[in-house]
C-alpha cells in the first residue's frame, strides 16, 4: 500500500496540480477573451449584401442571417448576394455550396431605381417601404431617389400606385471601369490549332 | 536633395529603342484634318462641362468645356469651325473607352479667338491660374492636371525654407517614342523658359532636366540654351537608359536615391515632376497666351513608310496622321503610346488627346507571339525585372489561381496597387502571360468590391437607423396609449374623461345642427 | 481600313524568351556533365536516357490526354526531357530498366500531373522519382560502375569495362556474362558510409581508389562540368546566383565545423561539395522554379536549407546521400518561406532612422 503511494503519489499529485492549473487557465481565458453577442450572426450578416430587399422571405438581412445560423434557412436564398455570396457563406459556415434558389429571384448586377419625376403623384408610399430611407419627398410633393444610397431592393416598385419607378444601372459604373477577367490559357481547341 | 551620383531602381529592362527613324527630322505640322474629335475627359481626370452646343461655330482657342471639379481641366477648340456633334465616342485611352467628345468641322480659316490680353503673371497663384486656364495637363502620359500639382505647395514655402526640386522629365524610356527628344532638339528655348515659369510656380530652388544617355546632342543644346539665358539653377542630367526609367517613381529613385512612399505624391519628398512637353505648353500659355491645343506626336512603327514627329492639333484622328506618314496596309495593331504600355486601338477614327505621345502601327510579323501563353512556371524572371519590387508571379497565383488560392485580397496584401503597369514582367515572361492584364483586372475588381462594401455598410447603417426610428415611433405611440389607459383605470379621472368626450360630441353635433 | 485592328493588350512586341527555350538551355547546360559521365562511367547513361525520356514522354502524353489538356504545347515544352535528364544523372548507369520507368511514373504522373501539371508541382519531379527509387530499390542504387581510368591506375580492383551488349543485358535482363560484383563499385559516399560502419577511419576509407583529388574519381569532374553548365545558365539569366551560391556556401559552412571537430568521422567540405548530388542540386534542382521560393531572400533561405539538410543527412543519416530528401523537405517549406519573405515593394520600405 505504502509502496503504491510512493510509486503513484507523485505523478498523481502532479496531474491533479496540472489539471487545476489548466482548469483555472481555461476559465481565465474564457473570461478574458469573451466575445459579446453572437459573432457568427454578425459574420454572416457582414457577407449578406445589406440590400434589405426581403427576397429571402425574411424581413431583412439580419433576420436572414439569424435564420441561417440557427439552421432555419439554407444559404441559397439571397439573389443580390449571388453565387459569390453563397460561396463565401459556405466557406464561413463550412457547408456545401448550393445553387441560388430560383424561387427567391435571380441575381442582378448593380441596379438601382429612379423615379420618373413627372409621373410622381407624391403619395409617399415608396418612402414608407424604403428600407434604407433612400427616397426623399413629402406628401403631394415630387419624390426622388438618392442614387448613392439606393440598394436596388425594388421594394418601392410594387408600392408605387402609378408605376413611375424604373430600374437603372447603378452609378458605380461611372466610378470604375470594371474589367473582364483575362484568360490564362485559351481554350483547348484554340491551343491545339497552332 | 539630389545626389551627385545617380542611384538605380530595382529590375528594369534594356530594350532596343527603335527611336532613330522617327527622330531624324524636325517635327512637321500635321495640318488641318477633315474633322476633329476632342475627348473632354482626360485619363483619370474628371469630365468638364461643355460650354458649347451642336451647330455653334467656335474660334481657335475658344473654351469648349469648363471644369466643375478641381481635378478637371479646360478644353479649347484647336481650330475655328462648327461643332457638329457632342456625343459619346471611343477615346484614345485604355480599352478605347467611350466618353463625351466634341466633334468640330474645321472651316479652314484657323481664326484665333480674341486674346484675353492677360498680363504676364507675377505671383505663384497667377502662374498656376494661367496654367489652369490654358487647360494644361501632364503630357507624359498620366494626364494629371498640371495646376493641381502646385496646389500642394504651401504659400509660405520659402519661409519654411523647405527645399523643393523641380524635375523635368525628358526620359522617354519606351521604345519607338521620340516626341520628347525631338521637342528638346527643336524647342530648347521654349522648354527652358517654361521651366523657369514652373520653378516660380513650385517655389523651387532648382530644376533638373533628366534625359536618357542614349540621345546625343540634346544635352549640349539644352545646356547651351541654359547658358544663354543665364539660369544657373537649371541643370541637365543624363540617366541610364533602362526601361522604365521615365516612370515618375523610378526617375525619382535614380536622381535622388529616395522612394516616394506608397500612396503619397512626390511632393512629400519636396519634388514636383513635369514632362518636357508640359514645360513647353506652359511657355506657350504664359508667353504666347496660347492654350494647349496641339502636341507633338510620334508616328512610327514597322508599318509606317516615313516615320516622323508631327505637331498635331488635339483631336486629329489617327487616320489623318497615318495617311501623312504613308502607312502601309498591313497594320495589325494600332497602338497609342509605346509597345510596352500602350493601348491597342480598335479603329483609326479616334482623335488624339493631350496625352497621346505616339502612334505606333505594327504589322502582324512584329506583334504575333511565337507561341501562345502557357502556365506560369514560376521562373521568377518577373521578380527580377519588376521596378516596383513586387512578386508578379505570386500576384498571378492569387488572381488566377485555382479554387483554393484564388483570393484577390491576398493580391492586395502582396501590394497589387503598387504596380505601375510598366509591362516589364509581361515582356520577360517565358510563358507569355499578359501579367499586367491580370493586375489591371485585380485593381478594378478590388476597387469595385471596395465600393460595394462601402455601399453595403452604408445601407446597413441606414437600415439600422431606420429600424431604430420606427421602434422609437412605435414606443412613443405605445406610451401615449398607455397613459390614456392608465387614466381610464382610475374611476374619478375616467369619469372626467368620459364627460369630456361626451361634451365634445355634443358640441360637434350642435355645430352640425347650426349648419 | 477594312478589318478591325487587333486590340490585344501590351506588350506589343514579342517576348524575350519562351518556356521551350528555357528548358532547352537547361538541357544544353547539362550536356558537358553528361559527356563527362559518359566518359567516366561508360555508355550506360545513354541507355538510361533513352529509357527515361521515352517513358517520361509516354506518361506525359497519357496524362495530358487523361486531363484533357492541349497536347502539343505541353509535349513540346521540353520540361519532361529536363525531368528525365536530371533523374538519369542521379541514378546508376547500370540500374535495371524498371528503375527508369517507375521513376518517371512517379515524376511525371504523381509529382507533376497529379498536382496540376507544368508549373503547379510543389515537389521537384526528378527528386520525387529519385527518392522513390532510393527507398524502393536501394540495391540498384548501390551498384555503380567504377570510373574508367581506374583500371590502368589501380590493378587491385578487378576491373572489367562493359561493352554495349553487356550493358543491355545487365539493364534489361539483370544478368551479365561476368559476375556483377566484378564490374561494380560503390559510390564514394556509399563507400564512406559502409567504411565508417565497419569502423574504418575516414582517411583509411578514402585511400580506396574510387576517390580522386577532392571528391570521388570522375565524380569531381562531373561536378566541375555541372558547375560550368550552371554558370552558363546564370549568364543566360535563366537562373539567378542566389540558390547556387546559398547551397554551395552553406554546404561548406555547415560541414567545416564537423570536419574540424572530428576529421576521422566527418567528411571534409570539399568532399561534400564535389561528391554526390550537391552540385547538381545547387544549379539544376534547387533552382527548379515551380517547387522553390520566389523572392531573393526566400531563395537564399531555400538554398541554405537544402545544404544544411544534405550535410546533416550525409553525416548522421542512414542514406549515403541526402540531396533528394533535403530538396523535397525544402520544397515542402517553400510556400511558408515565401510567405515570410514577401519583399517590401518600392515606397513601402520600413523607415531606417
Amino acid at each position: 500500500m505504502l509502496n503504491c503511494i510512493e510509486q503513484w503519489g507523485l505523478p498523481l499529485a502532479g496531474m491533479v496540480a496540472l489539471a487545476t492549473v489548466f482548469g483555472f487557465l481555461i476559465v481565465w481565458v474564457s473570461k478574458k477573451f469573451k466575445v459579446e453577442g453572437n459573432p457568427i450572426v454578425e459574420q454572416v450578416n457582414a457577407i449578406l449584401p445589406q440590400t434589405q430587399c426581403g427576397q429571402c422571405n425574411f424581413p431583412g438581412c439580419k433576420p436572414y442571417a439569424e435564420a441561417i445560423v440557427s439552421g432555419e434557412a439554407p444559404i441559397n436564398q439571397c439573389p443580390p448576394g449571388g453565387q459569390e455570396g453563397i460561396k463565401k457563406l459556405a466557406e464561413l459556415l463550412d457547408v456545401e455550396i448550393l445553387e441560388l434558389n430560383p424561387e427567391n429571384g435571380v441575381e442582378e448586377i448593380d441596379q438601382v431605381v429612379e423615379i420618373v419625376e413627372p409621373d410622381c403623384i407624391g403619395c409617399t408610399k415608396c418612402i414608407q417601404v424604403c428600407p434604407v430611407d433612400a427616397i426623399v419627398g413629402a406628401a403631394k410633393q415630387m419624390h426622388t431617389v438618392i442614387l448613392d444610397e439606393c440598394t436596388g431592393c425594388d421594394l418601392c416598385i410594387p408600392a408605387c400606385p402609378v408605376d413611375c419607378i424604373i430600374k437603372i444601372p447603378a452609378p458605380i459604373a461611372n466610378q470604375i471601369h470594371r474589367k473582364q477577367k483575362p484568360a490564362l490559357l485559351k481554350t483547348i481547341q484554340e491551343a491545339q490549332s497552332w | 536633395m539630389v545626389n551627385e551620383t545617380l542611384s538605380h531602381f530595382h529590375g528594369g529592362l534594356v530594350l532596343r529603342h527603335h527611336k532613330k527613324a522617327s527622330c531624324e527630322q524636325p517635327s512637321k505640322p500635321a495640318g488641318l484634318p477633315d474633322y476633329l474629335v476632342i475627348a473632354l475627359k482626360t485619363n483619370r481626370g474628371i469630365c468638364p462641362v461643355p460650354t458649347i452646343s451642336v451647330g455653334e461655330s467656335v474660334l481657335k482657342g475658344q473654351v469648349i468645356a469648363k471644369p466643375e471639379h478641381p481635378m478637371g481641366c479646360y478644353s479649347h477648340a484647336p481650330t475655328s469651325g462648327i461643332v457638329t456633334a457632342l456625343d459619346h465616342n471611343p477615346t484614345a485611352s485604355q480599352d478605347a473607352i467611350s466618353a463625351l467628345c466634341v466633334t468640330i468641322q474645321p472651316d479652314g480659316k484657323d481664326q484665333w479667338v480674341e486674346p484675353a490680353d492677360q498680363k504676364k503673371p507675377n505671383t505663384r497663384e497667377q502662374i498656376v491660374e494661367q496654367i489652369k486656364q490654358a487647360g494644361i495637363i501632364g503630357l507624359g502620359g498620366a494626364g494629371f492636371p498640371t495646376h493641381a500639382k502646385y496646389l500642394q505647395v504651401p504659400d509660405n514655402n520659402t519661409a519654411l525654407s523647405r527645399e523643393t526640386t523641380l524635375i523635368i522629365n525628358g526620359a522617354e524610356c519606351e521604345p519607338y517614342i521620340s516626341c520628347d527628344e525631338r521637342l528638346m532638339l527643336d524647342h530648347p528655348h521654349e522648354i527652358i523658359k517654361g521651366t523657369e515659369w514652373l520653378l516660380k510656380a513650385a517655389d523651387a530652388n532648382k530644376a533638373i532636366i533628366a534625359i536618357e544617355d542614349n540621345i546625343g546632342g540634346v544635352k549640349k543644346r539644352l545646356s547651351a540654351e541654359i547658358k544663354k539665358q543665364k539660369i544657373p539653377n537649371i541643370s541637365v542630367v543624363k540617366v541610364p537608359t533602362i526601361y522604365p526609367t521615365g516612370g515618375e517613381k523610378q526617375l525619382i529613385k535614380v536622381l535622388t536615391g529616395q522612394e516616394v512612399t506608397s500612396g503619397q505624391t512626390p511632393y512629400s519628398l519636396g519634388i514636383i515632376m513635369q514632362n518636357v512637353a508640359t514645360a513647353k505648353a506652359v511657355y506657350d500659355a504664359i508667353e504666347l497666351q496660347q492654350p494647349l491645343i496641339n502636341r507633338v506626336v510620334t508616328v512610327t512603327g514597322e508599318s509606317i513608310a516615313e516615320p516622323q514627329n508631327y505637331l498635331a492639333l488635339i483631336g486629329t484622328p489617327f487616320s489623318h496622321l497615318l495617311k501623312l506618314a504613308q502607312c502601309k496596309d498591313d497594320v495589325d495593331k494600332l497602338i497609342i503610346g509605346g509597345p510596352m504600355m500602350g493601348y491597342a486601338m480598335p479603329s483609326a477614327d479616334i482623335g488624339i488627346d493631350k496625352t497621346t505621345n505616339c502612334l505606333l502601327a505594327l504589322p502582324e510579323v512584329c506583334t504575333k507571339p511565337e507561341i501562345e501563353s502557357m502556365p506560369c512556371i514560376r521562373c521568377g524572371d518577373c521578380v527580377k525585372v519588376c521596378p516596383q519590387e513586387l512578386l508578379p508571379q505570386q500576384l498571378l497565383w492569387y488572381i488566377d489561381g485555382n479554387e483554393q488560392t484564388n483570393d484577390l485580397e491576398k493580391a492586395r496584401e502582396h501590394h497589387v496597387f503598387d504596380c505601375i503597369e510598366c509591362g516589364a514582367c509581361s515582356w520577360v515572361c517565358p510563358s507569355h502571360i499578359n501579367l499586367v492584364d491580370f493586375y489591371r483586372f485585380a485593381k478594378s475588381e478590388l476597387t469595385y468590391l471596395d465600393i460595394k462594401k462601402a455601399k453595403s455598410e452604408l445601407a446597413k447603417q441606414r437600415h439600422d437607423d431606420r429600424l431604430a426610428r420606427l421602434d422609437f415611433i412605435k414606443a412613443e405611440r405605445q406610451a401615449k396609449r398607455r397613459s390614456k389607459t392608465s387614466k381610464l383605470a382610475d374611476k374619478s379621472s375616467a369619469k372626467a374623461e368620459i364627460s369630456a368626450v361626451l361634451a365634445r360630441i355634443k358640441k360637434q353635433s350642435e355645430e352640425k345642427a347650426d349648419e | 481600313m477594312n478589318k478591325p485592328y487587333n486590340t490585344s493588350s501590351a506588350p506589343h512586341i514579342p517576348a524575350r524568351i519562351n518556356v521551350q527555350a528555357v528548358m532547352l538551355w537547361v538541357c544544353l547546360a547539362l550536356v558537358p556533365a553528361t559527356c563527362a559521365h559518359l566518359y567516366y562511367f561508360g555508355p550506360g547513361i545513354l541507355i538510361q536516357m533513352l529509357l527515361a525520356t521515352s517513358s517520361a514522354y509516354l506518361f506525359e502524353w497519357w496524362c495530358l490526354t487523361w486531363r484533357k489538356q492541349p497536347i502539343k504545347p505541353f509535349i513540346t515544352d521540353l520540361s519532361a526531357l529536363v525531368t528525365a535528364w536530371l533523374f538519369v544523372l542521379c541514378i546508376s548507369p547500370i540500374a535495371p530498366w524498371y528503375v527508369a520507368v517507375v521513376g518517371m511514373f512517379f515524376a511525371i504522373v504523381v509529382a507533376k500531373h497529379l498536382y496540376g501539371g507544368l508549373g503547379n508541382n510543389i515537389f521537384n519531379p526528378a527528386m520525387v522519382a529519385f527518392a522513390v527509387i532510393l527507398i524502393a530499390f536501394p540495391q540498384s542504387m548501390s551498384l555503380w560502375l567504377p570510373p574508367s581510368g581506374l583500371m590502368d591506375a589501380v590493378s587491385s580492383i578487378n576491373q572489367h569495362s562493359l561493352n554495349l551488349t553487356e550493358l543491355f543485358f545487365l539493364i534489361f535482363n539483370g544478368s551479365a556474362s561476368t559476375p556483377i560484383d566484378a564490374v561494380t563499385a560503390a559510390t564514394p559516399l556509399a563507400a564512406i558510409q559502409t567504411g565508417l560502419q565497419q569502423n574504418y577511419s575516414l582517411s583509411e576509407v578514402i585511400e580506396n581508389p574510387i576517390f580522386g583529388n577532392y571528391g570521388g574519381l570522375g565524380w569531381e569532374w562531373i561536378a566541375n562540368w555541372l558547375f560550368i553548365g550552371g554558370v552558363v545558365l546564370m549568364y543566360k539569366k535563366i537562373i539567378t546566383w542566389h540558390i547556387p551560391a546559398a547551397v554551395l556556401m552553406t554546404t561548406i559552412a555547415a560541414s567545416t565545423p564537423f570536419y574540424l571537430f572530428n576529421n576521422d568521422v566527418f567528411m571534409s567540405p570539399q568532399q561534400h561539395v564535389f561528391s554526390g548530388g550537391i552540385m547538381l542540386a545547387a544549379f539544376f534542382i534547387a533552382t527548379d522554379p515551380s517547387s522553390g521560393c520566389s523572392s531573393f531572400k526566400g531563395k537564399i533561405i531555400f538554398g541554405a536549407g537544402v545544404a544544411i539538410l544534405t550535410v546533416l543527412i550525409r553525416n548522421f543519416g542512414s542514406f549515403p546521400d541526402g540531396v533528394a530528401f533535403a530538396v523535397l523537405l525544402m520544397n515542402m517549406s517553400a510556400p511558408l518561406i515565401d510567405r515570410l519573405t514577401i519583399p517590401n515593394p518600392y515606397g513601402k520600405k520600413p523607415k531606417i532612422d
